[in-house]
C-alpha cells in the first residue's frame, strides 16, 4: 500500500525531481531553530566515495544531507579510475549508480562547484557559510545534452584525465557526471581584452580563427565593433602589449587576426538580415565616424531603430578623410558602412544637425552626439595666414578627395603625432620635393608610433628634431620658409615629458612650399554648443562614466569629447554611450555595476609552450610604397592566419565568443554569472576531502614531466578508461603508438624521507599497478608489463591471490628492484631504466616503450583551507587536531585507503554524526506525497508517446517527426508528441498536461537513457495518480542516435521499433504495488570483542536498543591479548573504557556464555535463538538487523618446531612476555623473528596484514627495553602500510636487522640446548648465515575461527575460500552481507588492525540503522510471482534463488515468494520447468509482444 | 654590480685556463668586481678528505677565512672546490665545536651571511643584466644560439644538500640562463651522471667507457655541443671521448653572448677547439 494523499485543495504535486527538491529545501530553510536545539541536518564536505557513503547512510537513517564538493561534479577521485582491485570491476560502472542514488535521493542536497568558506553557531546548531563558485551554466536549466561542447573553440588540457588529452572550456568532468550540468571555465578577462578600450573579444575570435570558423568570427567582432576591417588597419591595437604570449616569444598578431577574418567577411558577400527591432524608441546618432556609428551598431543590436545622421556627403567621419588610403583604402569603410545600413541602420547623408533638441522633439527617444574634432588648432605664429598653409585635416581630405593630386616643392609638417606622420606620407606620395617633420622635442618623444615613424623615415620623410617654428616667411604671400628654432630639453612639464627650452641664437630657415601644421585638432561646437555644456577647450562636458550630457536623453563621446583619439577609443565610448541609451531608455539607473573593472585572468603556464614565429603580413616595401596611395600591408593569408591563431594561449579560459549561448537551445548559459554566498544550518559536519595523487617524484631521475612517456599511474588509468583521452586504446603520449613493453616503478616519492616526499606508504599503490598491468594487457596481449618493486604489499582481503595470480597465470613480470634512474632516448622516446637484478646483484639497464610511476597519494591540500574555515587547529604536519563537537573527520585525514576502506570510513564518520544527532533523528527528512493511484486496471491501454529531440543528439540522426507519426498510428497510442527536452520542467509539465487531457494511462518516453531518467518520468507520471510502472522509457538516444550516426534512415526505422516495443510492452503493463513490512527496532550483535563491542554501542548510541551475544564469559575477545598498539588507542585501557561504557548503557543487554543457534526472518524482522552453552537455556530474539563480529584467532603454527621448545614463541606469547617484563628477558641477546609462517603460501594464502608491524613493535619494545639485544627479523615482503612505515623506518635506524627469505629458501631452524640455530641464505651476500638464537618469535598470521562456517550455516551467509566471512561487494558494500539486514565487522571479515576493527564496527552499525530507523519496509517493486495453478511444488526454484527467499508452502505443497526477501533477479523464473513463476514487470506476454514490432521489421 | 672574493683553485690556473679567463671577461663586462683571494690554498677535494677530515676542513675554512677578512661572498667556478669549500662552510655554519677550533686555528670570526657561491650561481643571480648587456652586442658569431647539452656532473649538486641552489637530480640553472640568452639547451638524461673523473688515473678504461657515453648521448638527443661548469668534468670529457665533440665552459658561451672580442682566444686553449668541431650552419 503506498501512502494516500488524497486531500482535496492541496497544492498540485510538483512536477519533476529538481523542483520539488528546491522548494522543499527552501521550507526546510524557513523553519525556525532555536537556540541550542539541534538541527536533523548533515553537512558532508567532500563527495568523493567516502563522502557519497556517508551521506546515503545519514540520509537513509533519518537525516537531511547536504552533499558539497568543491568540483563540479561529485564522485571524487574513484570516477576517474579504470577498474578497481581486486575484482576488475569497472570502477564507473559500480560507483554510478551510488552517484544517481544520491542525486535521487529526496534527502540529498547535492551542492557541487562549492566551498565552505566559515562557521558560526553551537554544536548542533551550525551555520555554515560557503561559496557557490560561477558555473556560467544554470543548473536548473542545463539538460547535459552537451551540445555546447560541440562549439566550443577553447580547449585546455583535461585535469580530469590527469593532462592527457584535451577538454573544452565549457566542459563537464566526465560523461556520467552528476550533477549532470556543464561548466565553463572562466579564468577571467583575458589581457588582450581587458587591454582593448572597446573589449573587443580578441580571445573569442582567434579561438574561432583557430578552428576555421571564419563565419562565427567575423560575427563575434561585428557584435563588437561597427567596422571591424577597418579596426583591423589602423588600431594601435592596445591589446598586443599585454598579450601574455610576448613572455614566450612575441604577441599574439591580434589585429593581423582581426583584419583577416572582417576581410574574409566582407569577401563573403553573403545577403544580409536586418535585425529584428524590439524596441520602438528612436535613437538619433548624430556623426557617423567610429564613434557614432559604435554606437549605432551597438543599439541596433540591442532592438532599438538608429539614424544616423552626417554633415558631409558620405558616412564615415575622419575614417573616410583623416586617414590615408594608403593605410585605409575606401573600399573597406564603404562596404563595411554598407553592411551596417543592411544590418538596419538608417545613415542620412547630407543632413547636418543644428539642435539636438529639435530631434528630441521629432520623435527621437535620445541622441549621441559625436561629432567629432573637426577643428585644427592653429600654430599661432606670424605668417600663418600665408598662401600654402594648410591645415592637416585639410590637407589629407583634400587628398582623399583627389581634389589635390599633386605637390610641388617641399613640404614641411609641424608636429610628432601620428596625423603628421600621415600628413608627411602623403605629401611624399603627392610627388612633394622634400618632406621635412619639424618637431620640438627628440626622437625618443615622438608621440606617433614607433612603427609609423620608421616607415615614415624608411619612404624618405626627414626630420628636424628639437626644432620649433618661429615664423612663417613668404614676401610674395606664399610660403617659401619656417623660420625654426634650436630647442634643448629642460625639466619635465606636466606631461611627463621633458620641456624644450629655446636655446638663443640658434634660429635657422627650412624651405618650404607647403607647410602643414599637424598640432591637433579639437571639437567645433558649432550652434549644438548652445545647447550641450562645453568644456574651455570646447568640448562637449559629459559624465565620464555615462557620457550623459546635461540635457536629458541626450549623450556625446568621441573625439567632441575627448580631443583627437584613437579609432578603437571612438568605438569604446559610442559601446559607452549605447549601454547608457538603452538604460536610459529602459529607465535603468545609468551607472550601476559600471564602474567594476572585471578581474584579469591570472598568467597561463608557460612553460612547456614551444616558441613559434609571429606572422608578419606581406607589406609594400618603401621606397616603391611611396609612389601610390596603394594599401601598404597586406592581410595574413588562411594558412597565416591558422597557424597565428594557433598561438593564443587562452588566457581568459572561456573566450566569450558567445557560441554556446547561441548553441543552447535550453537557455542555460548564462555568461554574467557571478559567485554567490550561501549559508546552510546543520547540526553536524562531517568532512571527507579525499586523496589526490601526490606530485612527489614529479622532478628528479625518473623525468616524469619532462620524458612525455613517463607517466603516473593515474595518468595510466585514464589511459585505460573508455572515456579517457584514447578511448581506451593503450597508447602513449609522446607518438600515440601502442606500447609493448610497460614498466611501472612503485615508490615514487612514497616510502622517502626527502623533502616534498612521502615517508609513509600510500598502501594502495602496489595493488592498483598489478591491477593496470593486468588490465593493459586485457587490452592489448602484446604487452609485457614489468613492475619494480622494493615490498609487493598486497595485504588486503583476496590481494594476495590476486598477486600471485598476475605473476603465474596473467603475463606480468615482477622485479624486486628500486629503479635507480630512467634515461630518455631521443630518437624513439623510448625510455632505459637502470636497476640492481636481484638475483645476481648485476646492474642492468632495460628499455620501454612506456614507464608509470606509482607516485601514491596525499590528503588533497585543499583540505588546510576547509580547516581553516571550519576554525579547527591543525598541528604542524597538517592533520587536525581536535574538532568541535558534531564536526568528525572522515576519509582523507587518515592515512592513505583503499576504496573499501574509505567507504567503511565514510559509514564510521556517519556512526559518528548519527550518535550526535540521535534525538533528532527524523526532524528535517522530506517525504514526497502522491495523490491516490487510480485505477487503471480494468480500463483499456490509452497510451501517450513522447519522443525526445535531446536537443540534436536524438534528433540529428533520428527523424523525430516521422518517429511522432508512426507512434500516433500504433494500437493503443491515442496522443504522440515531441520534445526538444522531455526533462526539462516544461515538458515535464506537459506531459502530466497530456495525461490529464487524453486520459492517458499509459505513458512512454522515447529518449536518452533509463540509467539516469527512467526514475524521473515514472515519478512525474506517478504524480498524476498513475501507477509508476504503466512507464516505459524507449532508449533511442544511447541504444539508437548515438550508435547509428552514420545511418539515420536505418537509426528512424530502429526508433520506430523501439516505440513499437515500448509500446507494446506497457500496454500489457499491470500495476505493482510495493508491500510493507514492519521493522522491530532493535539490533542483534553476534560476537563479543572490540568489534561486536563497538557495534552494539554503536547501535545503542543511535538509540536503538540491541542485544550483544557472546560465547565466552566475558567480553572483549582476542584483543583480551593484546598488550601494544603501534598507534592510539592502548588495547587494555581501551578495552576497560569500553566495557564500562557497554555497562552503563541500558540499550545493550548483553548474553555471556551465548551463541545464537537458529536464525530465521527477513529484513527488518529477524528471529534469533540464542542459547547460554552454561545453562543450556534458550531464548528467541527479535530483531531488525543483525551484525556478525564473531572474531578470528591467532594461527598456532605446526612449523619450525614451534612446541618443541620454551625458546619458539608466537608472536602474542612474545608480546605477553614483553609487557610482562618476564623474567628470562632479561640477559637477552639474540632475538630472531620469522615473518609469514603458515601464511602467503598454501593452503593459507592470504597475508594477514598485521603481522609485519607486530613484529617491528615487538623488536622496537625489546629494543628500547635492552638496547644490546640484537633483533633479526627473516621476512618476505615487510607490509608496514601507511604510516606503519615509520616505525620500520623507526626499527632500522634502532639497529632492527631485516633479512629477506624466499619460499624456495625458507629458514631452517634447529633447536639446540642453549638456544636455536637459525640457517638461512642472506639476499645481500647471497652466502648462508648462522644465527644463535635466544628466542624464535614465529609470526603465524590470524586464522578464520572454526565455527564461523556454523554460523555461515545458520544465518545462511557465505564464507570466503580462506574462512572468513563474505562481503556483499568487495569494494562498495564492505560491511555488508548479500542477504539485506546483515553485516559484518572485524576480524570475521579479514584481518586487521585494532583501529580498522573499530571502524568497521562503527560502519556496520550506522548500516544496520538504516534499517532499524525505518518503521516498515518496502518491498522491491521487481519481484516474482507464482501461478499456483502451474506450480508443482518441486522445489527447483528454492535452489535457484540466491536470496533465501522461496519456500514451499506446507499446507499447499505450492511454492511462495518472501517478497521482502526477493530481489527480482529472475533465477527462478528460468529454473521453473511449468513456468509457474514469472518476474511482474517482465512478464512473457510483455516480452512476447515486444518482439512483434521487430519480428516484423526482420521478416520484410 | 657586485663584488666577490674569487677562489680560482689549481684547475683553473692551469688545464682550465680558458674558463679561468672567460669568467673574468664576462664578469668584467658585466662590472661584477673579482677580487683574488690572496694567498688561497689548495681545497683538498682530490684527496684530503679520504685521509684527514681536519685537514679536509682547515684547507677549505683557511680560504674561507681570507674570504672573510675581505667582507666578501666567495664565488667558486670550479665544482670540486666548490663542493669541498661548500661542505667547510656548512660544517662552520652548523658546527660550534669545529667552528670553535678552527677559527681558534685560523684566526677569523666565522660569519653566516658570507655566502660561498658556485660561480653558476653568481651568473644567474645576474641574469637580467647578462641578458641586457647581450641584446645590445649583435655580431653573428659561429657559437650563438647552438643547441648545447647543459652537463652538471656530479660535485656542483650532490650530494644532497651541498647546494641549495639547485634540484639535486635535475638542475636546470645553467639551461635556463643559456635558453635566455639565446641558446638552445635539449632535454637529455645525462646531465648529472657521472664522468667518471675520480677514476682518471686509475682507470682509464672505465672512464672511457663513460665519457663516450655522456658523449654520445649528447649528440643523440640533438645537441652540437657539451656546456659544462666544472674544469674536471671539461678536461675529462675533452681529454677520453674516442670523438672529436665540442666541450664548452659555460661561461664561453656567455662570452659569445655578450660578443666579447677575445672568445677566439679561449678556443685555441681547449685540447680540441669546440668551434671547429662545431656542424656548419646552412
Amino acid at each position: 500500500m503506498e501512502t494516500a494523499f488524497d486531500q482535496p485543495g492541496e497544492r498540485a504535486a510538483p512536477a519533476g525531481l529538481k523542483q520539488l527538491k528546491d522548494e522543499l529545501i527552501l521550507q526546510g530553510k524557513m523553519d525556525v531553530i532555536e537556540e541550542g536545539q539541534k538541527i536533523g541536518s548533515v553537512l558532508v564536505v567532500g563527495a568523493g566515495i567516502s563522502g557519497i557513503q556517508a551521506a546515503s547512510d545519514l540520509a537513509d537513517c533519518g537525516f537531511y544531507v547536504h552533499l558539497l564538493d568543491r568540483e563540479p561534479a561529485i564522485g571524487g577521485l574513484m570516477a576517474k579510475l579504470d577498474k578497481t582491485f581486486p575484482t576488475d570491476e569497472c570502477a564507473m560502472c559500480i560507483l554510478s549508480p551510488k552517484l544517481v542514488d544520491c542525486a535521487r535521493h529526496l534527502n540529498i542536497n547535492i551542492i557541487t562547484y562549492a566551498e565552505v568558506t566559515g562557521l558560526s553557531g553551537t554544536p548542533g546548531n551550525y551555520r555554515v557559510t560557503l561559496k557557490r563558485k560561477a558555473r556560467y551554466v544554470d543548473e536548473a536549466k542545463c539538460t547535459g545534452c552537451g551540445e555546447c561542447v560541440e562549439v566550443c573553440p577553447v580547449q585546455f588540457s583535461s585535469e580530469f584525465d590527469e593532462g592527457i588529452g584535451p577538454r573544452h572550456a565549457i566542459h563537464r568532468l566526465y560523461p556520467q557526471a552528476v550533477p549532470n550540468t556543464f561548466v565553463i571555465d572562466k579564468r577571467g578577462q583575458s589581457p588582450c581584452r581587458a587591454a582593448c578600450p572597446a573589449g573587443v573579444h580578441a580571445q573569442g575570435y582567434i579561438a574561432l580563427i583557430r578552428q576555421r570558423r571564419f563565419r562565427e568570427a567575423a560575427e563575434l567582432l561585428r557584435r563588437d565593433l561597427p567596422l571591424p576591417s577597418v579596426c583591423g588597419r589602423v588600431c594601435y591595437h592596445p591589446c598586443e602589449e599585454q598579450c601574455e604570449r610576448r613572455y614566450v616569444d612575441e604577441p599574439v598578431a591580434i589585429c593581423d587576426l582581426k583584419r583577416f577574418v572582417s576581410d574574409w567577411a566582407l569577401a563573403q558577400d553573403e545577403a544580409v538580415e536586418p535585425l529584428p527591432i524590439l524596441h520602438p524608441e528612436r535613437v538619433a546618432v548624430v556623426g557617423s565616424g567610429p564613434a557614432g556609428l559604435a554606437c549605432a551598431n551597438e543599439l541596433l543590436h540591442r532592438g532599438y531603430p538608429v539614424t544616423v545622421f552626417e554633415a558631409a556627403d558620405r558616412a564615415g567621419g575622419m575614417l573616410r578623410y583623416g586617414i590615408p588610403a594608403y593605410r585605409l583604402p575606401e573600399q573597406v569603410l564603404d562596404e563595411e558602412i554598407e553592411h551596417l545600413v543592411r544590418l538596419g541602420i538608417e545613415v542620412q547623408t547630407g543632413t547636418p544637425i543644428k539642435s539636438v533638441q529639435s530631434l528630441l522633439e521629432n520623435g527621437f527617444r535620445a541622441a549621441f552626439v559625436a561629432t567629432g574634432a573637426p577643428g585644427a588648432m592653429p600654430l599661432g605664429l606670424p605668417g600663418e595666414d600665408l598662401e600654402g598653409v594648410v591645415d592637416m585635416l585639410s590637407f589629407l581630405e583634400a587628398a582623399r578627395r583627389g581634389t589635390l593630386s599633386e605637390l610641388h616643392g617641399d613640404a614641411v609638417i609641424i608636429g610628432g603625432g601620428n596625423s603628421a606622420m600621415d600628413a608627411a606620407r602623403t605629401a611624399i606620395r603627392l610627388g612633394a620635393g622634400q618632406v621635412k617633420i619639424v618637431y620640438r622635442r627628440s626622437r625618443a618623444e615622438l608621440p606617433a608610433h614607433d612603427w609609423e615613424v620608421e616607415e615614415a623615415e624608411r619612404e624618405g620623410v626627414q626630420f628636424e628634431f628639437l626644432s620649433a617654428p618661429v615664423r612663417l616667411e613668404g614676401p610674395s604671400g606664399k610660403v617659401e620658409r619656417v623660420i625654426c628654432r634650436r630647442m634643448e630639453l629642460g625639466e619635465p612639464d606636466e606631461s611627463g615629458r621633458r620641456r624644450p627650452v629655446p636655446i638663443e641664437g640658434s634660429e635657422f630657415s627650412v624651405p618650404a612650399t607647403v607647410v602643414i601644421p599637424a598640432i591637433g585638432q579639437e571639437n567645433v561646437p558649432g550652434s549644438l554648443g548652445s545647447e550641450i555644456e562645453t568644456t574651455a577647450r570646447g568640448r562637449f562636458e559629459v559624465d565620464p562614466l555615462t557620457l550623459q550630457t546635461r540635457v536629458p536623453g541626450v549623450f556625446s563621446g568621441g573625439d567632441a569629447v575627448s580631443g583627437a583619439a584613437a579609432v578603437v577609443e571612438a568605438f569604446a565610448a559610442g559601446k559607452r554611450a549605447a549601454e547608457s541609451i538603452d538604460r536610459h531608455l529602459r529607465g535603468l539607473d545609468l551607472k550601476a555595476g559600471r564602474s567594476v573593472e572585471p578581474a584579469v585572468a591570472p598568467r597561463p603556464e608557460l612553460s612547456g609552450v614551444a616558441q613559434s614565429p609571429r606572422a608578419v603580413p606581406q607589406k609594400l616595401a618603401a621606397p616603391e610604397s611611396a609612389k601610390s596611395f596603394e594599401e601598404i600591408v597586406a592581410a595574413l593569408s588562411e594558412e597565416e592566419a591558422l597557424a597565428e591563431a594557433e598561438r593564443c594561449l587562452s588566457c581568459g579560459g572561456c573566450s566569450e565568443c558567445q557560441q554556446c549561448v547561441r548553441q543552447c537551445e535550453a537557455g542555460a548559459i548564462r555568461l554574467e554569472d557571478v559567485d554567490r554566498e550561501d549559508v546552510l544550518e546543520v547540526g553536524a559536519i562531517i568532512l571527507t576531502p579525499g586523496f589526490i595523487p601526490s606530485d612527489a617524484g614529479r622532478k628528479g631521475a625518473y623525468g616524469l614531466g619532462r620524458y612525455p612517456n613517463v607517466i603516473t599511474g593515474a595518468q595510466f588509468e585514464r589511459i585505460l578508461n573508455a572515456s579517457g583521452p584514447y578511448a581506451g586504446e593503450i597508447r602513449r603520449p609522446s607518438d600515440g603508438k601502442h606500447p609493448r613493453k610497460i614498466a611501472f616503478v612503485q615508490c615514487v616519492g612514497s616510502r622517502d624521507v626527502r623533502e616534498g616526499c612521502n615517508p609513509y606508504c600510500s598502501s594502495i599503490c602496489c595493488m592498483a599497478s598489478i591491477k593496470e598491468a593486468v588490465i593493459a594487457r586485457e587490452h592489448d596481449r602484446r604487452i609485457e608489463p614489468t613492475i619494480f618493486y622494493i615490498d609487493m604489499r598486497t595485504h588486503g582481503k583476496g590481494f594476495e591471490q590476486y598477486f600471485e595470480n598476475a605473476k603465474e597465470q596473467r603475463g606480468v613480470a615482477f622485479k624486486r628492484s628500486n629503479v635507480a634512474k630512467i634515461y630518455e632516448k631521443p630518437a624513439t622516446g623510448n625510455l632505459m631504466i637502470r636497476y640492481a637484478d636481484e638475483d645476481t646483484g648485476c646492474i642492468i639497464e632495460e628499455e620501454f616503450d612506456l614507464v608509470v610511476l606509482a607516485v601514491g597519494l596525499v590528503v588533497n591540500p585543499e583540505s588546510q583551507a576547509l580547516l581553516r574555515a571550519l576554525n579547527i587547529p591543525v598541528g604542524n604536519d597538517g592533520a587536525a587536531l581536535e574538532t568541535l563537537p558534531g564536526i568528525f573527520l572522515g576519509g582523507g585525514f587518515a592515512e592513505p585507503r583503499d576504496i573499501p576502506e574509505a567507504v567503511t570510513e565514510g559509514s564510521r564518520a556517519a556512526c559518528e554524526a548519527s550518535r550526535f544527532l540521535a534525538e533528532v533523528r527524523g526532524s528535517r527528512t522530506l517525504k514526497k506525497k502522491y495523490p491516490k493511484q487510480l485505477d487503471a486496471t480494468k480500463q483499456p491501454a490509452r497510451v501517450g508517446v513522447f519522443v525526445c529531440h535531446c536537443g540534436t543528439n536524438i534528433a540529428a540522426t533520428v527523424n523525430v517527426p516521422e518517429v511522432v507519426a508512426h507512434a500516433a498510428r500504433l494500437p493503443g497510442v491515442v496522443h504522440a508528441g515531441e520534445f526538444l527536452y522531455s526533462c526539462s520542467q516544461d515538458a515535464l509539465e506537459a506531459i502530466q498536461q497530456a495525461i490529464r487531457q487524453h486520459s492517458l494511462n499509459r505513458v512512454v518516453v522515447a529518449s536518452c537513457t533509463p540509467r539516469t531518467h527512467e526514475y524521473l518520468f515514472a515519478d512525474t507520471v506517478r504524480e498524476t495518480g498513475l501507477n509508476r510502472f504503466y512507464f516505459e522509457l524507449a532508449s533511442i538516444r544511447e541504444h539508437c542516435s548515438w550508435v547509428h550516426m552514420e545511418q539515420p534512415e536505418q537509426a528512424t526505422r530502429k526508433a520506430m521499433e523501439l516505440v513499437a516495443m515500448a509500446v507494446n510492452k506497457v500496454r500489457r503493463a499491470r500495476p505493482v504495488r510495493r508491500k510493507y513490512s514492519p521493522v522491530v527496532r532493535q539490533g542483534l550483535v553476534i560476537g563479543g570483542g572490540v568489534s561486536g563491542m563497538n557495534a552494539a554501542l554503536g547501535l545503542a548510541e543511535q538509540g536503538f536498543p540491541c542485544v550483544l551475544v557472546e560465547k565466552a564469559d566475558r567480553l572483549g575477545g582476542i584483543c583480551l591479548q593484546r598488550r601494544f598498539n603501534w598507534c592510539s588507542p592502548d588495547p587494555q585501557p581501551y578495552l576497560r573504557e569500553l566495557l564500562q561504557a557497554i555497562e552503563g548503557n541500558p540499550n545493550i543487554t548483553t548474553c555471556l556464555n551465548s551463541e545464537v543457534a537458529a536464525f530465521s526472518g527477513y529484513l527488518g524482522n529477524f528471529k534469533a535463538r540464542i542459547l547460554n552453552r552454561i545453562s543450556g537455556e534458550e531464548s528467541e530474539v527479535e530483531c531488525g538487523s543483525v551484525i556478525v563480529a564473531t572474531g578470528a584467532v591467532e594461527r598456532t603454527p605446526m612449523e619450525y618446531h614451534y612446541g618443541s621448545s620454551e625458546r619458539i614463541l608466537t608472536q602474542t606469547e612474545f608480546e605477553q612476555r614483553l609487557a610482562d617484563e618476564a623474567p628470562d628477558l632479561a640477559g637477552i641477546r639474540n632475538v630472531v623473528m620469522i615473518q609469514c609462517v603458515g601464511s602467503r603460501e598454501e593452503p593459507n594464502l592470504y597475508c594477514s596484514r598485521v603481522c609485519c608491524t607486530q613484529a617491528i613493535q615487538n623488536a622496537l619494545v625489546l629494543k628500547r627495553k635492552h638496547p644490546d639485544a640484537a633483533v633479526y627479523i627473516f621476512y618476505r615482503d615487510i607490509r608496514t602500510y601507511g604510516y606503519r612505515e615509520n616505525l620500520y623506518r623507526e626499527a632500522r635506524e634502532a639497529g632492527v636487522v631485516f633479512l629477506r627469505y624466499t619460499l624456495e629458501d625458507k629458514p631452517v631452524v634447529e633447536p639446540g640446548p642453549r638456544g636455536v640455530r637459525v640457517r638461512c641464505k642472506d639476499h645481500i651476500s647471497m652466502r648462508e648465515i648462522l644465527l644463535d638464537a635466544d628466542l624464535l618469535v614465529l609470526s603465524t598470521g590470524i586464522a578464520p575461527r572454526p565455527e564461523a562456517e556454523q554460523l555461515s550455516r545458520i544465518l545462511r551467509v557465505p564464507l570466503t575460500g580462506d574462512g572468513f566471512f563474505l562481503e556483499a561487494h568487495a569494494k562498495l558494500r564492505p560491511v555488508d552481507f548479500s542477504s539485506e539486514g546483515l553485516f559484518l565487522a572485524g576480524l570475521a571479515h579479514s584481518p586487521r588492525f585494532l583501529s580498522e576493527c573499530i571502524t568497521q564496527a562503527q560502519a556496520a552499525s550506522v548500516r544496520a540503522a538504516t534499517i532499524l530507523s525505518q518503521g516498515k519496509i518496502e518491498s522491491k517493486a521487481e519481484t516474482v510471482e507464482v501461478n499456483e495453478r502451474l506450480c508443482s511444488g518441486c522445489s527447483l526454484c528454492l535452489a535457484a534463488c540466491p536470496f533465501d527467499a522461496r519456500r514451499i508452502d506446507e499446507d499447499t505443497g505450492k511454492a511462495t515468494v518472501n517478497e521482502v526477501l526477493c530481489q527480482g533477479c529472475g533465477a527462478c523464473a528460468v529454473a521453473c520447468p511449468n513456468k509457474a513463476t514469472g518476474q511482474n514487470l517482465f512478464r512473457a506476454d510483455q516480452i512476447l509482444s515486444m518482439l512483434e514490432p521487430s519480428a516484423v521489421s526482420a521478416g520484410e | 654590480m657586485g663584488q666577490y672574493g674569487y677562489y680560482p683553485g689549481c684547475s683553473i690556473s692551469s688545464s682550465a685556463r680558458e674558463y679561468d679567463r672567460s669568467t673574468r671577461a664576462v664578469c668584467a663586462t658585466l662590472g661584477i668586481h673579482l677580487t683574488e683571494l690572496p694567498d688561497w690554498n689548495c681545497c683538498g677535494a682530490s684527496s684530503a678528505h679520504s685521509l684527514s677530515k681536519d685537514i679536509d676542513l682547515a684547507l677549505s675554512a683557511r680560504n674561507i677565512g681570507i674570504a672573510h677578512r675581505l667582507g666578501l661572498d666567495m664565488v667558486v667556478p670550479c665544482a670540486a672546490c666548490y663542493n669541498r669549500t661548500m661542505h667547510a662552510w656548512q660544517t662552520l655554519r652548523d658546527d660550534p665545536e669545529k667552528r670553535a677550533v678552527l677559527q681558534a686555528q685560523l684566526g677569523f670570526d666565522f660569519r653566516a651571511d658570507l655566502q660561498v657561491y658556485h660561480l653558476l650561481q653568481v651568473m644567474e643571480q645576474h641574469l637580467a643584466h647578462l641578458k641586457e648587456a647581450a641584446a645590445h652586442r649583435l655580431p653573428e658569431d659561429g657559437v650563438r644560439g647552438r643547441r648545447v647539452a647543459c652537463y652538471y656532473g656530479c660535485l656542483i649538486t650532490r650530494p644532497r644538500g651541498i647546494n641549495p641552489h639547485e634540484d639535486m637530480e635535475y638542475p636546470e640553472g645553467m639551461g635556463r640562463m643559456l635558453a635566455e640568452l639565446g641558446y638552445q639547451p635539449l632535454r637529455w638524461s645525462f646531465a648529472t651522471e657521472c664522468c667518471g673523473a675520480a677514476l682518471s688515473l686509475v682507470r682509464g678504461d672505465v672512464v672511457r667507457e663513460r665519457v663516450d657515453r655522456i658523449i654520445a648521448a649528447a649528440r643523440e638527443a640533438g645537441a652540437e655541443a657539451v656546456v659544462t661548469a666544472c674544469p674536471l668534468c671539461q678536461l675529462n670529457l675533452e681529454s677520453r671521448q674516442s670523438d672529436r665533440f665540442p666541450v664548452f665552459y659555460f661561461t664561453e658561451l656567455l662570452g659569445v653572448a655578450l660578443g666579447l672580442p677575445e672568445t677566439e682566444k679561449w678556443w685555441r686553449l681547449h685540447l680540441i677547439n669546440p668551434v671547429k668541431g662545431l656542424p656548419q650552419r646552412a
